[in-house]
């Protein structure tokens, strides 16, 4: 579903992404696992067309991304949920979701009544101000805002960041929904476990390089790997 | 003093700040969306007045001209709008303020040479329709009818511009770009038109302005200078880009002028400007919530 194939991404004159390669199969949950300022969000932003790289391609559903600006990237089907949330703190927990609704053409829609029910704090806090909500539940706002948007496929930077022990269970099992319910992850993250509970498969990105791609036993069992580049 | 008279005048200190608030609105609804200091806002109203003048006296001047000119203006002005925004504001998004402020001063320049052009530098004027010229006598004070029809248009586009940004899809998405403009593109949304159309609509109410201006003033090059600084000044003591913040400083703004004129008439323009600074120096950000 989505190829990437050494990308070189700067933020101005800093090179971030040195050559980094990676694809998500159809109905996978992939997790990018490292450090912060590994270049994680980077890859994220870089696939979603925010932060488009210099050099390399980015292939989703066969056709390439170069040059296709954010909203038809999300019209054709990604969705990205990022680090910091954003939400929209003027609007309210309806609003946030109402005006990222998108119709598509599958049967199974992702409306407000279905969003409701992944996340049922949502539905009673509609009428709140996105801005007033917990770190948690802005979380929570920001996937479920991504979901209306009915995308194939959703980037999710490191949502279990900050989340107390409890609510990173309750995420474990969203995402696994997400996955049942026919949608393809890529995950980044640090908290190692949970994303290895999660995911189908992994790679291992530093220093913007991936350094390891492997299934998810290699990557529970490997040892050196996990102290050289995911331990902080 | 007697006191109907200080109550008609206020009154009508009060219809004029319907204008200033209209025109104002649309200040800083683009201020709030686009986060564009629109110096030629000023202009777009002057713009709006000539149009108002040219259909008027299309109709010869007669009630039903008012009428058309009163709905047609803003039209006019929303299109002149829509060309500038799509031809050049677009692409000039990403610059800083300073290069929208100077872009919008460009385009003031070029407006006012364009409206010499088209009408000249003669004095025009409007007649007011019948059914609003002349006055009436209201609980015993006498006020002139077109500034009880302010008085009513006023609240009107308060009323619609706040059901546009809480009730309608565009406005929501526009309070959501006028924050983060990259996360509302990430949702699907292509911002660009949203933008157009937050544009198209501020520029729009400064032509309503012009045009409802029309009968009250003679219509000529420069009356885009007073209304611009006026509006700003505006718009920075009611909080930028705060709808109900413009509507507050231009009620300030026209009741001060209208009480200047009353009780120091020889200091009757420097006193709204005197109100500003009072409040600016005790809400430096402004009276409501900046967007900024």
């Amino acid at each position: 579903m989505l190829e990437v194939q050494d990308i070189h991404t700067y933020y101005g004159l800093s090179h971030i992404l040195f050559g980094v390669s990676l694809r998500v199969e159809r109905g996978e949950v992939v997790c990018l696992l490292g450090r912060n300022g590994a270049g994680k969000t980077t890859t994220m932003r870089s696939i979603m067309g925010l932060t488009p790289p210099r050099r390399g391609t980015i292939t989703f559903k066969g056709q390439t991304t170069a040059g296709v600006p954010p909203y038809l990237l999300a019209r054709r089907g990604i969705a990205y949920v990022p680090d910091d949330r954003r939400i929209f703190a003027d609007l309210t927990v309806g609003e946030n979701l109402e005006i990222a609704a998108r119709h598509a053409n599958q049967k199974a829609e992702w409306d407000k009544a279905r969003v409701f029910e992944l996340f049922p704090v949502l539905q009673e806090k509609q009428a709140r101000k996105g801005g007033h909500l917990s770190g948690g539940e802005q979380k929570m706002l920001a996937m479920a805002r991504a979901l209306m948007t009915n995308p194939e496929f959703i980037l999710l930077d490191e949502p279990m960041e900050g989340l107390a022990p409890l609510l990173v269970r309750a995420l474990e099992e969203q995402i696994l929904k997400l996955k049942q319910a026919g949608l393809t992850v890529l995950l980044a993250e640090q908290a190692v476990n949970s994303a290895l509970r999660v995911s189908d498969r992994g790679y291992v990105i530093d220093d913007g390089h991936i350094r390891f791609a492997a299934s998810i036993n290699e990557l529970r069992e490997n040892q050196e790997i996990r102290s050289k580049y995911l331990l902080v | 003093m007697d006191p109907s008279a200080v109550i008609s005048l206020l009154l009508v200190g009060l219809a004029r700040a319907m204008i200033l608030f209209i025109v104002s609105a649309g200040l800083t609804f683009v201020l709030g969306v686009l986060r564009v200091p629109n110096v030629a806002h000023g202009s777009l109203y002057m713009i709006g007045a000539f149009v108002a003048f040219t259909i008027a006296t299309a109709f010869g001047q007669s009630s039903a001209g008012f009428w058309f000119a009163l709905i047609l203006a803003p039209l006019v002005v929303a299109a002149v709008a829509l060309i500038i925004e799509r031809g050049l504001l677009s692409h000039l998004y990403q610059r800083e303020h300073l290069m929208l402020i100077l872009f919008t001063f460009g385009l003031m320049l070029i407006l006012n040479d364009l409206v010499k052009l088209i009408w000249g530098a003669e004095y025009r004027s409007v007649t007011p329709p019948e059914i609003l010229d002349g006055a009436v006598t209201l609980f015993g004070f006498n006020i002139p009818r077109y500034s009880l029809f302010l008085l009513f248009v006023g609240p009107l586009v308060a009323v619609g511009l706040w059901f546009l940004s809480n009730k309608t899809r565009l406005g929501k998405i526009a309070r959501a770009a006028s924050v983060d403009r990259e996360m509302v593109g990430v949702l699907g949304i292509n911002v660009s038109w949203v933008f157009a159309a937050a544009f198209v609509i501020g520029c729009a109410l400064a032509g309503l302005g012009g045009a409802l201006v029309a009968p009250t003033t003679s219509i000529s090059l420069g009356m885009d200078l007073t209304i611009i600084i006026e509006s700003f000044l505006i718009v920075i003591i009611g909080g930028l880009g705060n709808t109900w913040g413009a509507l507050i400083g231009s009620i300030l703004f026209g009741v001060s002028q209208s009480l200047g004129l009353l009780f120091f008439p020889q200091f009757a323009i420097a006193f709204p400007y005197a109100v500003v600074v009072i409040v600016l120096l005790l809400r430096p950000r402004g009276l409501l919530r900046s967007a900024w």
